[in-house]
């Protein structure tokens, strides 16, 4: 795993893919800081939090769209596939890579805490609980990236499809939709059910917790446990093509 | 054969993955189910905004009978409605007789139509309490102050407190009828806190009979009658408690009775002198008092908070009190003011007069009076005399002070703290930056021009070296 991680992580900086997603990331994160905050002179950071999670829809698929459908286009997946390496530490050295840059983008915008501290007095524990769940929401984007880069080998579909799943789940969250206020009556039972099923896919819903600096089980156990899922089902969908 | 190998492996590969996927939302079910039940959430917001006081949680452990708890809404999802949601999950979690829900009222008007009526205006977000047949509405306008506190968990739990008996609402009672003063800051803590504000006419009705209660005398402009103060002494040694405000600027009649009473009666004197401190607040009209050692100002004392006054009138503690009296000074100015009369100091131009001393000066007294009756019995009647009114009405709202804390303590104090709920408003997330326009612009140009160019330059750079390698 190691050795992929390793080999992951050179090919970004030695690509202009890295830098892209950092400048963007950089770029719209600051953008949002400075009018959110600086502008509205405003020492809390759950604006930024609550709208952040926007700018992820757009550029984690810049940063996973290459990691496993390039390995299929370039025949280097055949390498791979047929080292002496476990596919779950392909699949992981891959993934623990793609959350390493974003990691850097996140070290780089914890400096906006600094900024904050110059001219005010933030509260610091709400804010880390803010970037801490951020972070683990950036996680679990960067999983279902690569599990979208690992059904196709075209970059460009991989991306696409990565935005539309992160726009959907995201989406969800932000038009508030409700079956239980239309299915009533008989079939108020599915409404409710539908609506826990919106609740639970909706992103946003989970991430509300760490926006207002509370550190929740439920968000936290729910991000770590899709990003684990979608982990296994980029192994499982590699192993597949392994076993074909 | 290849087959069979294959449909077994498609078979084993889709098990485990359906597997996978059950067990992830049955362990978030579990959770999401659990966390309705029990709290699993940790608080690091700045005053702990999500975590119910320990006073809240002794209330509503004591709730024994069902509690139906609605949210006015719109059907659409606000920052507001989350953090009153959020908090309301707490109340839920700690007694499992309250239940919370939302309800729409453009889809459902005619079930919050009975409500309305105690409702000014409707207000979204406020919430409808119901309980054994009885309701209390808490209006959304009272959750947040405009200086970013929150009072929900406050006015919930005083709104819960409401359908217990040991909680229910205690009255404080206004004089009326010599030109008082309005209590319009105070009253609505007063509200808040679950006191039930009650005006009435000292001269025509009676002092009320509960010694449990409370008399304020706010800011009178007309002298009380022999037979008040009759009234008045008579509450007093029942163990009534009063709190008398008066009026810096009064120039009204005397109030020759009323101050004849407290000094000879309790000994406290009301000079006609007004206070002025030379060590004010930086750009404010306030003036900083001094804490006394009074138990009713401990708690600040030791929460080092700030209580604020403006011009008074100074109250003096006779140097021999009568029997059975104790008095002590909750407030005092610094050592640095002097009083003198409102000519005197208008005469020149509001500097120290030559033959006023400086020193420090009561602002506001605390007395108590013990009575015997014929077989002995002891009771305790508490009076409290301040020089201004304001320290305990208009400054009360101003949270950078802790004006409002010593109302309450107050009234805890004269009330014996029985059954009290004194639950302080809280600092929502947010504070004000200083940052100059200059300021801002720099830190534009450099984390949204300077840093991001800087990054996609490197990468070009990388981007060059590889193609022409």
């Amino acid at each position: 795993m190691k050795a992929i991680f390793k080999r992951e992580i050179k090919s970004y900086f030695k690509s202009p893919i890295g830098y892209i997603f950092l400048a963007a990331f950089m770029f719209f994160a600051s953008l949002m800081f400075v009018f959110i905050n600086l502008s509205a002179q405003t020492a809390s950071m759950s604006g930024f939090f609550q709208n952040i999670s926007m700018i992820f829809v757009f550029v984690i698929p810049v940063l996973t769209m290459r990691t496993m459908s390039e390995e299929r286009k370039s025949k280097t997946d055949q390498l791979l596939l047929t080292a002496p390496v476990k596919i779950t530490d392909i699949v992981l050295g891959k993934f623990f890579a793609a959350a390493s840059v974003l990691l850097i983008g996140f070290l780089a915008i914890l400096s906006y805490i600094f900024i904050l501290k110059l001219y005010g007095n933030p509260a610091v524990a709400e804010i880390m609980v803010g970037f801490l769940g951020l972070f683990l929401m950036g996680l679990l984007y960067v999983a279902i990236g690569i599990f979208m880069s690992s059904i196709t080998e075209s970059q460009v579909i991989a991306a696409v499809s990565t935005f539309g799943v992160l726009f959907f789940i995201w989406f969800l969250g932000l038009i508030g939709l409700s079956f239980s206020s239309v299915l009533t009556g008989a079939l108020s039972w599915l409404g409710k059910a539908l609506d826990w099923i919106l609740g639970f896919i909706s992103v946003n819903q989970r991430f509300y917790d760490f926006t207002v600096g509370t550190l929740n089980f439920v968000p936290v156990f729910y991000f770590v446990s899709l990003t684990a899922l979608f982990i296994f089902l980029s192994i499982q969908v590699v192993e597949k093509r392994r076993f074909k | 054969m290849k087959n069979k190998k294959n449909f077994r492996y498609s078979v084993n590969a889709n098990t485990l993955i359906i597997g996978a996927i059950v067990i992830v939302l049955l362990l978030n079910s579990i959770l999401i189910a659990l966390n309705d039940k029990i709290s699993l959430q940790l608080d690091f917001t700045y005053d702990e905004i999500f975590k119910l006081t320990d006073e809240t949680k002794e209330i509503v452990s004591k709730i024994d009978e069902d509690v139906e708890i609605l949210m006015i809404t719109d059907g659409s999802d606000t920052e507001m409605y989350s953090l009153v949601r959020n908090i309301l999950d707490k109340y839920t979690q700690e007694n499992s007789k309250i239940s919370f829900s939302e309800i729409n009222y453009v889809k459902n008007p005619i079930e919050i139509k009975p409500y309305l009526d105690e409702m000014p205006t409707m207000q979204l977000g406020s919430l409808i309490l119901k309980s054994a047949g009885k309701h209390e509405i808490a209006n959304s306008k009272d959750f947040f102050t405009n200086n970013s506190q929150s009072n929900v968990e406050r006015v919930v739990t005083g709104k819960l407190a409401n359908f217990m008996d040991e909680y229910t609402i205690s009255e404080i009672m206004l004089t009326s009828g010599h030109g008082e003063a309005a209590m319009t800051s105070a009253n609505a803590i007063f509200e808040m806190e679950g006191y039930k504000t009650v005006s009435f006419d000292s001269l025509t009705e009676n002092f009320p009979k509960d010694a449990n209660s409370l008399v304020i005398i706010c800011a009178p402009q007309k002298d009380f009658g022999a037979e008040e103060i009759d009234k008045l002494d008579k509450y007093l040694d029942n163990g009534g408690n009063v709190q008398i405000y008066f009026d810096p600027y009064h120039t009204g009649e005397d109030l020759t009775k009323l101050e004849s009473y407290l000094a000879e009666e309790w000994g406290i004197v009301r000079s006609k002198n007004v206070v002025f401190d030379t060590q004010g607040i930086e750009g404010s009209q306030y003036l900083l008092a001094e804490l006394g050692d009074h138990e009713i100002v401990k708690p600040l004392k030791e929460g080092q908070k700030r209580v604020a006054y403006i011009p008074a009138n100074p109250i003096e503690i006779s140097d021999t009190l009568p029997v059975y009296v104790e008095a002590g000074a909750l407030l005092t100015t610094s050592n640095s003011a002097y009083s003198a009369t409102m000519e005197e100091i208008t005469a020149n131009a509001y500097q120290k007069p030559s033959d006023s001393e400086k020193g420090k000066i009561n602002l506001v007294v605390a007395a108590t009076r013990k009575n015997y009756d014929l077989d002995g019995k002891e009771t305790t009647g508490k009076l409290l005399v301040s020089g201004t009114a304001e320290t305990f009405n208009s400054i009360v709202s101003d949270t950078r002070f802790a004006n409002e804390d010593l109302l309450l303590n107050t009234i805890g104090w004269m009330k014996g703290n029985s059954a009290n709920i004194s639950i302080r408003a809280k600092i929502l997330p947010s504070g004000q930056l200083m940052l100059e326009r200059n300021q801002f612009w720099s830190w534009f140009v450099v984390l949204v021009v300077i840093i991001p160019v800087l990054l996609l330059a490197a990468g070009l750079t990388v981007f060059v070296k590889r193609r022409y390698k």
